[in-house]
């Protein structure tokens, strides 16, 4: 059980509280900076505590400036009953907070007070340099647990004896930071003190996080439920970053060289151009930077000028998309287009997670174990799911850029929020406000690659949809239209909001359409065939394939239709059904389709994916206009 | 999750009717020892989907009397011959174990779970296991038959890693549950590998000699105590039966020790 103290620092700055797991090294830190006085406080087996208890004695401390420059008895004694209330009140509100029937009052976080601290016989600690050094390279811009760490740090077979000595060395002189892997801090208030809880990885609150009585500490102590997949995030866990400084690339600007022989469009090079500058520009105006270019447009194949451009600068990259097959599909990819370059996937189960690289691929919540690292990040489909009403994780992933690095979001539905903090509105002469076309925080493309208009989808509403379909009747804007598309040869997806609703489609499907009865199919997330079924429609063996939101986006499949058959439901929000429309027409061989939406009462989320769509077609229209008159 | 949702799937219960009618079916099939009305209840609360409920791999009716596995698992041949015991309990000269009662097939079904709440540390799932262990309780037993319960206890040095004993947290809920007091005297003084790194039965058996101590005294010295072990799983049975071993070296009078899983 290791043991933390705090202790305040008195000399050249303000008097200030600090946590040490090692006093020693301390001491001899300070002593050889600057030579300033340190006063032994207490100490605690609990590091949420302890950091709690900084905090509470910095702002102490600031309130009382009076203490300046020397401390007498009687201001430690003040401090340390400070300290001791504090323990206190944070004892018994987490006690209240976890709440069991018949807990007995007990202390939850030990606190012993200390005058000083008894020589633990250690000699000064002797790590050589070059030891020192190789740790500072393995964990140069990663943000991980200790667990996490002690792991990287075996595989690459180093062995520290001493691990905790040279990391508050690494903290000390500011080339490290460490936290609680879940912060704690007493929320005061005249009617009720409250326990403020918060997961430093990945920026839960409090309704993320579990209280529990932990074993490894002894104490009170909190785990994040929310991060829970990626080992687990606890009070008691300390949680380590570490910013990379150096530029790591010995061949800087040979991996920038691109192989590609495919060509943008006018409207693509214009929008990849703009990128580019965003990522090169040296006095920069913002950080963040948003391709908002609709669904067939190309979106990867925008990025590879900005990708050049930070690679050239001997810059590292990294492009985050939230599912792993995106992840496995693109890194082959890149790999191919930048031959040079070191590209590595990052996923939950990858062998090459820890290796040194220029562009790495990695799903979403493998970013958050990076710290300060990318110069570049990217960000795929920043509306689809871990992001999805989740904002803290965007704060989470913005920490593997540099400092003065550049984000850039990339989706065909931003959400609400990015459009406002990014997205500039014009307005026309006539009062109608619309995108405009680009900024200095974003660019808009609106048309496809292959320049026609998106599928304008039609929408239909069925009263008692859902009894119709129960009772095996005939819905007849959606059977003329499943009939129509089958019969031309084409392949349609059926997209329901629900899992059980499933095979309820599909036993209807063949009822009414018994002459493709062979070619149904339907797919849910957690079915066990999921890739056979997608192959096979894919394939062309499969006609009609019933599904969830899952095949809402990535799966590209020329010559389809699209139907949704229960658009109010609330799982499909404008987002989905933009996107789901955006399966429609996407190989230039065939621009056009139909997109169908069902409903059975009037909703707005249809409506309001219809009315994106045609807005992007304006602009769309608008721009070729424009390029025809000049 | 915790906020009802299914454990395994977790989709909220949507389908109210059809739960309804799996949870009385079941209810129907495991009420041989409680009353229809309590083990309904016992099954309506656990926190699963219809789905997930109706798929729920409890064991049958027919097992082995010692060791609880299902005869379904076992060939036909020892079904025939009539046996009460299975051919791993046969063949044990000498069990410390009076019997031992599971109440899941460990199949892919529950394998996950487990996974998250042992390994992956999700302690909000303890809930989950203790309805099910109670479930399990009053299936085979009744609450009034033992006096106390002991959950098999880890090694002090993976407890810190782990930061918790998932049998201990079970325990708990299940001792609040029906009324019968825990006792943690049980530890376990050898540290041995994961099963999964052990091969073979005999090295399992090997390791686990003398892997647990009794610190405490008998509850009641003069009678023999009735005790139930918890564990999680039931897989050679070794761990369970070292444990009633470590108990028995204490006790003068041999005491009356029945063991429960999740999965045997």
């Amino acid at each position: 059980m290791r043991e933390y103290l705090l202790y305040v620092k008195v000399g050249r700055e303000p008097v200030q509280a600090y946590v040490t797991p090692c006093f020693r090294v301390d001491q001899d830190y300070w002593q050889e900076q600057e030579g300033s006085q340190l006063y032994v406080i207490g100490r605690t087996p609990s590091l949420a505590m302890a950091f709690s208890l900084r905090e509470r004695l910095n702002q102490y401390l600031q309130e009382r400036q009076a203490i300046q420059g020397t401390v007498n008895e009687q201001a430690l004694a003040g401090i340390r009953r400070i300290a001791l209330t504090t323990v206190r009140e944070a004892s018994a509100v987490y006690g209240t907070t976890l709440s069991h029937e018949n807990t007995e009052e007990k202390e939850w976080f030990a606190w012993s007070e200390a005058k000083s601290v008894k020589e633990e016989n250690s000699t000064p600690i002797v790590t050589s340099g070059d030891k020192e050094q190789s740790v500072k390279d393995v964990l140069a811009g990663r943000a991980l647990l200790w667990e996490e760490m002690e792991r990287l740090l075996q595989t690459h077979g180093i062995a520290v004896p001493e691990l905790p000595q040279l990391l508050q060395r690494m903290v000390l002189s500011g080339d490290a930071q460490w936290l609680p892997g879940v912060r704690l801090h007493v929320r005061k208030s005249w009617l009720r003190h409250s326990l403020q809880l918060a997961c430093a990885r990945c920026g839960s609150g409090k309704e993320k996080i579990e209280l529990t009585t932990c074993h490894s500490c002894g104490q009170g102590c909190a785990y994040c439920t929310e991060c829970l997949g990626m080992g687990r995030s606890k009070c008691c866990t300390p949680f380590l970053c570490v910013p990379a400084h150096t530029v790591p690339s010995s061949h800087a600007g040979q991996a920038g060289r691109l192989v590609w022989s495919g060509r943008y469009s006018r409207d693509q090079e214009v929008a990849a151009d703009r990128a580019r500058q965003f990522v090169s520009s040296h006095w920069r105006r913002n950080a963040e930077f948003l391709i908002w270019a609709v669904c067939g447009a190309g979106k990867t194949e925008l990025l590879f000028p900005s990708v050049v451009a930070a690679l050239e600068q001997g810059e590292r990259v990294l492009i985050a998309t939230p599912r792993k097959d995106v992840v496995l599909e693109l890194a082959p990819r890149i790999q191919r287009v930048f031959p040079e370059a070191r590209v590595i996937a990052v996923h939950g189960s990858s062998k090459e997670k820890w290796e040194e690289c220029d562009i790495a691929i990695a799903t979403t919540h493998q970013v958050m174990r990076f710290y300060q690292r990318f110069f570049l990040v990217v960000l795929d489909e920043v509306d689809a799911f871990p992001y999805h009403q989740n904002p803290v994780l965007y704060r989470a992933v913005a920490r593997a850029v540099k400092t003065g690095g550049r984000l850039l979001y990339l989706s065909a539905t931003p959400p609400r929020y990015l459009q406002k903090r990014l997205v500039t509105k014009q307005k026309s002469l006539l009062g109608r406000s619309s995108y405009a076309l680009y900024s200095s925080s974003h660019v808009l493309l609106p048309g496809r690659y292959h320049g026609h208009a998106l599928p304008v989808p039609q929408i239909c509403t069925v009263s008692g949809l859902d009894k119709l379909l129960a009772a095996g009747r005939v819905i007849t804007p959606l059977h003329d239209m499943l009939k129509a598309s089958l019969d031309a040869g084409r392949q349609v997806f059926v997209f329901v909001p629900r899992v059980e609703e499933v095979p309820r489609m599909l036993g209807y499907l063949q009822a009414v359409l018994p002459e493709y009865r062979d070619g149904v199919a339907g797919v849910h997330a957690s079915d066990p065939a999921r890739e056979e079924k997608v192959m096979a429609f894919r394939e062309k063996a499969v006609k009609l394939m019933v599904t969830t939101t899952i095949l809402e986006r990535g799966v590209t499949i020329p010559g389809s239709d699209v139907a949704v058959v229960g658009a109010q439901a609330p799982v499909f929000d404008e987002a989905s059904l933009v996107q789901i429309a955006g399966r429609v027409g996407r190989s230039p061989d065939d621009p056009q389709g139909t997109v169908l939406f069902v409903q059975s009462y009037r909703a707005s989320a249809p409506q309001a994916a219809v009315r994106q769509i045609t807005q992007m077609n304006q602009l769309a229209k608008q721009l070729r206009d424009r390029r025809k008159m000049a | 999750m915790s906020q009802g949702g299914c454990v395994r799937c977790g989709i909220r219960y949507a389908a109210k009717n059809r739960r309804e009618a799996v949870v009385r079916s079941w209810a129907v099939r495991l009420s041989s020892r409680t009353s229809y009305a309590h083990m309904y209840r016992l099954v309506e609360r656990l926190p699963l989907c219809a789905g997930c409920l109706e798929e729920m791999p409890v064991i049958g009716e027919k097992i082995c009397e010692q060791c609880g596995r299902s005869w379904e698992h076992q060939g036909q041949q020892l079904l025939e011959c009539g046996a009460l015991r299975c051919r791993d309990c046969r063949s044990i000269e000498e069990n410390a174990l009076r019997g031992n009662r599971g109440l899941l097939h460990y199949d892919d079904w529950g394998k996950d779970l487990l996974g998250l709440y042992k390994y992956r540390g999700d302690e909000r799932l303890a809930d989950f296991f203790g309805k099910l262990l109670t479930l399990a309780m009053y299936r085979y037993f009744r609450s009034g038959q033992f006096d106390y319960l002991v959950a098999v206890p880890l090694h002090p040095k993976r407890l810190s890693e782990r930061g918790f004993n998932q049998m201990e947290i079970v325990a708990e809920r299940i001792g609040r549950d029906i009324g019968v007091p825990i006792r943690k005297d049980l530890i376990r003084t050898k540290e041995t590998a994961k099963l999964s790194q052990q091969t073979g039965r005999e090295a399992r058996i090997l390791s686990m000699q003398d892997a647990f101590a009794w610190k405490g005294e008998a509850a009641k010295p003069k009678k023999p105590s009735r005790i139930l072990l918890l564990d999680d799983i039931y897989t050679t049975g070794s761990t369970l039966r070292a444990c009633a071993q470590a108990i028995h070296q204490v006790e003068t009078v041999k005491s009356y020790i029945w063991s429960l899983t999740i999965y045997r």
